[in-house]
C-alpha cells in the first residue's frame, strides 16, 4: 500500500479543532453495499450476479474511505482538563483503546464460552481437537509471541529516536504476522483437503469460526501495522510514540487471546 | 433535515464546516450537536416506521382471524411483529436517547465535543445504514420473521430461508458495531473530559444514566455481537452452532441473547430515567431527594443487570437451583428501582411544581413505570411466570416499562427542544399531546393485562376477549395521533415559536442552560470550570493543567 | 423436604400449609389473586399519593413562607444527607416484595417436584412440530391434535420438538413448557373436571404459529380406561 502519508508537518500548528470529515459517511456507504452483497449468500449461494457485484463495490468503497480516513488530518478536542477519574494519567486515545479491548474481551469470552458450552453438551471427553497435528498451532504461538516482542522493540527504538529501528521492528512484526497467517492458511488448506469444512460438524464449526475471528483480528492488526510503517518511514513516532504503544496494547491482546485458543482447540 | 436550517447558531467561526442550510454540512459534520440532531430526526423516522407496523398488528387483532383473513397474511404478520420489536428496541429507543446524549452530555460535563468526533460520526452513519438495510430486507423476499428474540433454530435458513432475513441479521450486526464504537467514545468522553470540579458524584443525573448505559452497552452488545457473528456464519458459511443437529443449539442462543437482552432493558430505560430526574428537579424546583442513594441505586442496577438474564428462561431447561438464584437476583434488581421511584415522588414535596409539558410527560411516565414495575413483580414469582410466559401479560408489562421509558424521552424532547432549536414549543399543543398520549397509552396497554390469556404473536384468540383487543386498537390509534400532534407542534414551533433565550426554565441548574440557545459550534468561549463550587468560564489564555492535545 | 402425597383434590385446603398446593389451576388462582389484590392496593396508594403531593405543591398554591433552597443555574449539587425517609420506604417495599415472592417459593418447589413418581400418573410424550403436536401414550399409541387424559389424576408430559423451538401451553389447565429440539422438558397437570380444553403453541415458530393448536379432552376415569383399551383397535 503506497500512500503518501503526511506526518511530520503536523507539529507546531496552533490547536484548531476540525469539525468536518466526509469519510465516516463514505465508509458507511461502503459497508451498506458490502452487507447487501453478503446477504445474497444466504445458505452459501448467491441467487444472482447483483450480489457479488454489490459486495465487491462495497469493499472497494470501504477500503478507499478507510484510507481516506487514515491519511486525513483531524484535530480532536482535548481531554483531561479537569476531572478524569479514574483515568487521570491515561490520555483519551489510550483510554479508548483499553475500553475497546474490554469489550473485545467479552466478544472473545462469548465465543470461547460458546465453544465450551457446545463441547460440554457434546460430551467433553468425546471431543477431540480438529487439527490432528499440533505443530502448526505451536509454531503460530511462537510467531505471535515473537511479534509481540518486536512491537516492544519498535517502542524502544522510538524512545531512542531511532527511525530506522522503528521501521525495521514494525516490518519484522508485519512479517511475523504474515507468517502466522500463511501458516494458518496451509493448516486450514490441509484440513479442507481432508474434508473438514466449517459445515462438516459442530466441532469444525467452533474450530474454524473461533480461530477465524482471531485471524481477522490479526489481519486488522497487520493493516494498522502497514499504516504505522508508512508513517514511521516518514519519521513519525520519534517525538510522540504513543500511537505505537496503543498498537502494542491491541497486538498483545490478540496474542493473549491466542494463548487461550491454542490449548482449547489444539490440545484439550 | 432542512427544517433545522433556521437554527444555525450564527457563530462566525465555522472551521470550514458548511452552514446548516447546506446538505453537505450534514454529511461531513462531526460536531456532537449536529450528530445529536441527526440521531433525533432519524430515530423519529424509525418511530413512525415501527409505529405503522404496530398499527398493522393492532388492526389485524381487531377480530380473531381465520387463515388468510384480515390485512396481513400469516407470514406478513410474523414479519410485522418481528420488525416492530426490532425497530422500536434497537432503531428507535436507544438512538432517540443517544440523540440527547450526543447533544447534552458534552455540554453538561463541560467538554467541547466527544473524545473522538469522527468515530461519533461513523457511529451515526453505521446506525443509519443499518436501518436502511433493515428497510431493504423487506424487499428481499421478506424480512426476518422469527420474533425480535431471534430464537434458534428458527433463525436458521432451514426455517427462515429469505435473503431478507439474513439482511436483517446483518443490519443488527452492524448496528451493534455502531453501538460499540459509540460506547467507547462516550466512556472516554465522560471519564476523561469533565470540567474541573465536575467529579463523578457531581455529574447531572442524565449524564450519570448515560455513563452507566454505555458501560452496560459496552459489555452487553459485545455478547450480542458474538451471537450475531455466529448466527451470520450459520446462515452464510453453513456452520452448525444453532442447528437442530447440533446439541443444545437452541439453549445456547437463549443464553447468548438474554445475556445481552436483559441489560438491554436497562440500556433502553436508563436515559429516560435520567431525563425524568432532571425534569423533576427543574419543574418542582426541588433537588432530587437522596441524590447519592439514587446514584448508588443506578450503579447497583448496572452491575446486577448482568446476573439476571436467566429469568427469561424459567421454562427453558435450567434447573431449580439456578432458578432460585436467578429469582433472588431478580428481586434484588427490582429494589433499587423502588428507591428511585420513591426519590422522584419525595422530590415533589415542598416543590413549586410547574405543570409544563415536559413535567407532565415525566410525571405520567413515572406513573406508567410504577404500573409496569408492579406487574413485573408478578413475573418475578416463578410459579406465576410459568403461566404468563408467552402471553399478553408479558406484552403488556414490558410495554408499560419500555413505552413508559418513551414517555420519559418525550418529556426530554420537550425539555430540551428550546435549547436545541432556540424556540419554544407550543404549550397548548404540548398539553393536548400529553392528554392524548396518556389516554391512548392506557387504552392501548391496560386492556392487554385483562386479555392476558391471549398467546403472544398470534392473531387468533378466544372471542370473549374481542372487546379488550378492540379497545387496545382504538388506544393505539389515539397514541399514534398524539405523536402526530407532537411532530406538528415541533414543525410549527421551529419557525413560529417564541425565542427561548438561554434558559426558559426557572430552576434549571445544569451547564447547558447557561449557554445561548442553540449553543455556538464550539459551545463556549474559554474553559468552563466548577472549581469554586459553581460554574465559571475561564478565559482561554489561562492554561489549566493537563490538556495535551491528542490527535485522533 | 415437602411431602408430595398428591391427595387431590384435598390439597390446598390444608390450613397448616401456608403456600398453596394442589392442581396447577388452584395454585395459580390463589397466588394470582393475592398478587392482584396487593398490587392494586399498592399501586392505588402510591399513585394517589403522587397525585395529591403534585397538586398540593403546585406553583401558585401560596406557600406561607418559602424556606426551601431552590436549585440555581450553574450550581454543583450540595452535599446533603436526605436519604433517611428514602431508605425507610425502600425497606418497607423490600419487605412486601420479598415476602410475596418467598411465599410463592414453596409452591414453586411443589410444582417442580417430580410427580412422575406418583402412583397412577399417566405419562404422555409430546412432540411439537411445525405446526402441530404429536402425543405418544405409554403403549406407543400416537395421535395428533388431541390429547386424552383422565380427570383427577396427574398427567405427566415429556415435551420435545422435532424442528424449532415451540412451547406447549394450555391456559385452562395452567400447563406451560418449552419444546426444544434435542431436549425433553417435563411438566404435569391435574384436571379437576371433565371437558375439552384448548392448548396452543406459545412460542413464535413460523408462519403457522397462530393455528398451532391441540385439544385436551378430559374424561371420567372409567371412560378413559375404556378409550385406553379400545384406542388401538379403532385406528
Amino acid at each position: 500500500m503506497e500512500v503518501n502519508l503526511p506526518m511530520s508537518d503536523e507539529i507546531a500548528t496552533p490547536h484548531v479543532e476540525t469539525h468536518a470529515s466526509i469519510w465516516p459517511f463514505c465508509i458507511s456507504i461502503g459497508v451498506l453495499f458490502f452487507l447487501i452483497g453478503l446477504s445474497g449468500y444466504t445458505q452459501g449461494n448467491s441467487p444472482s450476479l447483483i450480489y457479488p457485484v454489490t459486495l465487491i463495490l462495497g469493499l472497494l468503497v470501504f477500503s478507499g474511505s478507510m484510507i481516506g480516513l487514515g491519511v486525513q488530518r483531524f484535530e480532536g478536542p482535548e481531554g483531561g482538563f479537569g476531572e478524569a477519574w479514574p483515568f487521570q494519567n491515561i490520555e483519551n486515545m489510550k483510554t479508548g483503546v483499553w475500553i475497546f479491548l474490554a469489550s473485545d474481551v467479552v466478544l472473545f469470552g462469548a465465543f470461547i464460552g460458546t465453544a465450551i458450552f457446545i463441547r460440554v453438551a457434546y460430551g467433553w471427553t468425546d471431543w477431540t481437537p480438529v487439527p490432528d497435528d499440533v505443530i502448526p498451532g505451536l509454531m503460530n504461538t511462537y510467531l505471535l509471541l515473537t511479534s509481540s516482542f518486536t512491537v516492544i522493540l519498535a517502542l524502544v527504538a522510538a524512545e531512542r529516536k531511532n527511525r530506522y529501528g522503528v521501521v525495521v521492528s514494525l516490518i519484522t512484526t508485519l512479517l511475523l504476522g504474515i507468517g502466522f497467517l500463511v501458516n494458518k492458511g496451509i493448516e486450514w488448506n490441509h484440513l479442507f483437503q481432508h474434508g473438514y469444512w466449517l459445515s462438516t460438524n459442530v466441532k469444525t464449526s467452533t474450530f474454524f469460526l473461533t480461530t477465524g475471528l482471531h485471524g481477522a483480528h490479526v489481519i486488522g492488526g497487520l493493516i494498522i501495522c502497514i499504516w504505522l510503517i508508512g508513517r514511521a518511514w516518514n519519521g513519525a513516532y520519534l517525538e510522540d510514540n504513543r500511537v505505537l504503544e496503543y498498537f502494542g496494547l491491541y497486538w498483545h491482546f490478540v496474542d493473549i487471546v491466542w494463548l487461550f485458543l491454542f490449548p482449547l482447540f489444539y490440545i484439550l | 433535515m432542512n427544517k433545522l436550517l433556521q437554527t444555525d447558531g450564527g457563530h462566525s467561526d465555522d472551521h470550514g464546516l458548511p452552514p446548516m442550510s447546506s446538505i453537505k454540512r450534514w454529511l461531513v459534520t462531526t460536531n456532537h450537536k449536529d450528530i445529536g440532531i441527526l440521531y433525533i430526526v432519524t430515530s423519529l423516522f424509525f418511530l413512525v416506521m415501527g409505529g405503522v407496523l404496530a398499527l398493522l398488528i393492532r388492526l389485524q387483532l381487531w377480530l380473531p382471524r381465520a387463515p388468510g383473513e384480515g390485512l396481513l397474511s400469516a407470514f406478513a404478520y410474523n414479519q410485522s411483529v418481528t420488525a416492530h420489536g426490532l425497530i422500536m428496541v434497537f432503531w428507535f429507543l436507544s438512538p432517540f436517547a443517544f440523540g440527547f446524549a450526543n447533544y447534552i452530555v458534552p455540554l453538561q460535563i463541560g467538554a467541547r465535543d466527544l473524545a473522538f468526533p469522527r468515530l461519533n460520526a461513523l457511529s451515526y452513519w453505521l446506525y443509519l445504514i443499518s436501518g436502511i438495510l433493515l428497510g431493504i430486507s423487506f424487499f428481499q423476499g421478506g424480512t426476518f420473521n422469527g420474533g425480535w428474540t431471534v430464537y434458534a433454530p428458527l433463525n436458521l435458513p432451514a426455517f427462515t430461508p429469505q435473503v431478507g432475513a439474513t439482511s436483517a441479521i446483518l443490519a443488527l450486526f452492524i448496528f451493534s458495531v455502531a453501538i460499540t464504537a459509540g460506547s467507547v467514545n462516550f466512556l472516554t468522553t465522560i471519564h476523561r473530559m469533565r470540567a474541573k470540579g465536575m467529579t463523578l458524584i457531581n455529574m447531572p443525573l442524565f449524564t450519570w444514566t448515560i455513563l452507566l448505559t454505555v458501560w452496560m452497552m459496552l459489555f452487553a452488545f459485545a455478547a450480542l455481537l458474538a451471537a450475531l457473528m455466529i448466527l451470520s456464519s450459520d446462515r452464510i458459511l453453513g456452520t452448525t452452532y444453532f442447528s437442530t443437529t447440533g446439541t443444545q443449539g437452541s439453549l445456547l442462543w437463549t443464553h447468548l441473547f438474554w445475556f445481552f437482552g436483559h441489560p438491554e432493558v436497562y440500556i433502553v430505560f436508563f436515559p429516560a430515567l435520567g431525563a425524568m430526574a432532571e425534569i423533576f428537579q427543574t419543574f418542582t424546583g426541588k433537588r432530587i431527594v437522596g441524590r447519592k442513594w439514587f446514584i448508588a441505586a443506578l450503579v447497583l442496577v448496572t452491575v446486577q443487570s448482568f446476573v439476571v438474564w436467566m429469568h427469561h428462561m424459567f421454562l427453558t431447561g435450567i434447573n431449580l437451583e439456578i432458578k432460585t438464584i436467578i429469582m433472588i437476583t431478580t428481586i434484588g434488581i427490582s429494589l433499587p428501582f423502588d428507591l428511585m421511584v420513591f426519590a422522584l415522588i419525595y422530590t415533589l414535596i415542598k416543590g413549586r411544581i410547574q405543570f409544563t409539558t415536559p413535567f407532565l410527560f415525566a410525571f405520567g411516565g413515572l406513573i406508567l413505570f410504577i404500573i409496569g414495575g408492579i406487574t413485573g413483580v408478578f413475573l418475578g414469582a416463578v410459579v406465576l411466570d410459568y403461566e404468563f410466559r408467552g402471553t399478553y401479560w408479558v406484552v403488556a408489562h414490558f410495554h408499560y416499562v419500555m413505552v413508559g421509558g418513551v414517555t420519559g424521552l418525550v418529556a426530554a424532547i420537550y425539555y430540551w427542544f428550546p435549547k436545541i432549536t432556540g424556540r419554544m414549543y407550543d404549550e397548548f399543543l404540548g398539553k393536548v399531546n400529553f392528554v392524548l398520549y396518556f389516554i391512548g397509552f392506557n387504552l392501548l396497554y391496560f386492556p392487554l393485562f385483562i386479555a392476558w390469556e391471549t398467546p403472544r404473536r398470534v392473531f387468533t384468540y378466544p372471542p370473549s376477549l374481542i372487546p379488550w383487543h378492540q379497545m387496545a386498537t382504538i388506544g393505539g390509534l389515539i397514541l399514534a395521533v398524539s405523536f402526530a400532534v407532537m411532530l406538528y407542534n415541533f414543525f410549527v414551533s421551529l419557525s413560529r415559536g417564541e425565542e427561548a433565550g438561554p434558559s426558559p426554565w426557572k430552576y434549571a441548574s445544569t451547564l447547558e442552560w447557561a449557554l445561548p440557545s442553540p449553543p455556538p459550534l464550539e459551545n463556549w468561549e474559554g474553559t468552563p470550570t466548577y472549581e469554586n463550587g459553581k460554574l465559571e468560564f475561564l478565559p482561554d489564555n489561562i492554561k489549566t493543567d493537563g490538556g495535551e492535545s491528542t490527535h485522533e | 423436604m415437602l411431602d408430595f402425597s398428591f391427595s387431590f383434590p384435598l390439597a390446598g385446603s390444608n390450613i397448616l400449609q401456608i403456600f398453596p398446593t394442589g392442581s396447577r389451576n388452584f395454585i395459580f388462582d390463589q397466588i394470582f389473586f393475592i398478587f392482584v389484590l396487593l398490587g392494586t392496593i399498592v399501586g392505588v396508594i402510591v399513585i394517589a399519593y403522587m397525585l395529591i403531593q403534585a397538586y398540593r405543591y403546585r406553583e401558585g398554591s401560596a406557600p406561607k413562607k418559602d424556606d426551601v433552597d431552590r436549585p440555581k443555574l450553574g450550581e454543583l449539587p450540595p452535599p446533603v444527607d436526605d436519604g433517611n425517609k428514602l431508605l425507610k420506604s425502600l425497606l418497607l417495599s423490600a419487605v412486601v416484595v420479598i415476602a410475596l415472592v418467598v411465599w410463592t417459593y414453596g409452591s414453586l418447589l411443589y410444582v417442580e417436584a417430580q410427580p412422575s413418581q406418583v402412583d397412577g400418573a399417566l405419562t404422555v410424550e409430546v412432540e411439537a412440530y411445525q405446526f402441530g403436536f404429536l402425543f405418544t401414550y405409554p403403549d406407543g399409541y400416537q395421535s395428533t391434535g388431541v390429547l386424552r387424559a383422565p380427570v383427577d389424576r396427574v398427567t405427566v408430559l415429556k415435551i420435545t420438538s422435532r424442528d424449532v423451538l415451540h412451547n406447549f401451553g394450555s391456559p385452562d389447565l395452567r400447563i406451560k413448557a418449552d419444546a426444544a429440539p434435542g431436549h425433553i422438558s417435563e411438566t404435569w397437570f391435574l384436571a379437576e373436571s371433565t371437558g375439552t380444553y384448548d392448548s396452543a403453541c406459545y412460542e413464535l415458530c413460523g408462519a403457522g404459529h397462530s393455528y398451532m393448536k391441540a385439544d385436551i379432552i378430559i374424561l371420567e376415569n372409567s371412560e378413559f380406561e375404556q378409550w385406553n383399551k379400545t384406542k388401538n383397535k379403532g385406528s
